[in-house]
């Protein structure tokens, strides 16, 4: 049972995952994963790196991320940081009215009990 | 088992991917690794085992691509390493059945017959050698009766004063008195020779081991090469009409 919940979630997460991504993304800012994880627990989304760093990946890849790599001048690790991008700002309206039609849904089945 | 060891694991699950994705990902990790020190049991942790990792990068890709890219890959490494390991026991074995069995320039004509343990036959008189197609190392003695071994067992064709050695190696000691050789597609060594010589050759080479003796060389060419040949004042004249072969000084 648990497992089956775990294998479930990880496949609802994937999709509202991307959403936030692309929501924190959307007034302009640079972020590194490590800051977009900080962002989703500051505001009650625990997720994991196993989680976060592939779906950065596959957004880069549909090209709705851009990516660009952050070299420190003096002692430090490169980071690579995420930006939305134009193909990004074009279907975040879309998943968010979908995201909002099914929550609407959810509500309206649970109401006909 | 060590960060090191799972971002080179992940390295090899991701080979499907081209190098630059790879180094990115991996460039990525190992930064948030680094950074905050994490250990090999955190770091499966949180971005969960290798396999399970790997395929959530992989996701995209239809899975009968990643394993045909993988199994193409390793075939193809695999065919690789065939060919370079029979190249290089091809290489092996030609420079073996190539390389001359010992240094001809250390022997002269009494101390060969002694020390190489040949089936020596003698020659009848001659006055050319007819050579097509063979592997010839010249000698000069005294003797006024020529000698010679050959690999290919059967006798050397005498006509008309004429020796054939044809698609053969052979060893010949030769009497003084002049000879013309004559060669088509051969090689051909002389060893220590204290007299004039006579060469005619097309498509063959000649080596001439010298050991201290000096050589005029008189020369007709056309397309050959001679740049290694420096003529000296001596009283052994080699003549040599060239087409398209290569004359220098030997070396084992």
């Amino acid at each position: 049972m648990k497992q089956e919940y775990k294998k479930w979630l990880s496949q609802f997460r994937k999709g509202y995952i991307e959403l936030y991504t692309l929501l924190a993304l959307e007034n302009g800012n640079s972020l590194h994963g490590s800051a977009l994880l900080s962002l989703f627990e500051v505001n009650g989304l625990k997720i994991n790196e196993g989680t976060l760093y592939p779906l950065l990946n596959r957004m880069e890849q549909n090209e709705w991320l851009d990516s660009s790599w952050n070299i420190p001048k003096t002692n430090g690790h490169p980071k690579r940081e995420y930006s939305i991008s134009k193909k990004g700002k074009e279907i975040l309206p879309l998943l968010l009215e979908a995201y909002t039609l099914h929550d609407q849904s959810i509500n309206k089945i649970k109401d006909l009990k | 088992m060590t960060t090191r060891n799972y971002l080179k694991e992940l390295e090899r699950h991701l080979e499907v991917l081209s190098k630059e994705k790879r180094n990115n990902i991996i460039t990525e990790l190992k930064a948030v690794i680094e950074e905050e020190n994490l250990d090999y049991n955190s770091v499966v942790e949180r971005f969960g085992d290798v396999e399970t990792l790997s395929q959530l990068y992989l996701e995209d890709i239809p899975i009968e691509k990643r394993i045909v890219k993988k199994v193409w890959y390793k075939r193809m490494r695999n065919y690789l390493y065939v060919f370079f390991v029979f190249i290089l026991l091809f290489g092996i074995f030609l420079y073996i059945k190539i390389q001359d069995p010992f240094d001809y320039s250390l022997y002269n004509s009494n101390t060969i017959k002694k020390e190489i343990k040949y089936n020596w036959k003698s020659l009848d008189r001659f006055n050319t050698i007819n050579i097509f197609q063979s592997r010839v190392i010249f000698y000069f003695t005294n003797d006024e009766k020529a000698q010679y071994h050959c690999k290919r067992d059967d006798d050397l064709l005498v006509e008309n004063e004429i020796i054939k050695v044809v698609q053969n190696s052979c060893v010949l000691i030769l009497p003084k008195e002049s000879n013309k050789i004559i060669a088509r597609q051969s090689s051909i060594t002389s060893i220590k020779a204290k007299q004039n010589l006579d060469f005619d050759l097309e498509q063959s080479s000649l080596e001439i081991s010298k050991n201290g003796i000096e050589y005029k060389y008189d020369i007709q060419k056309e397309e050959s090469d001679t740049s290694n040949l420096v003529s000296k004042e001596s009283p052994y004249l080699i003549k040599l009409k060239l087409y398209q072969s290569q004359v220098s000084y030997y070396k084992y």
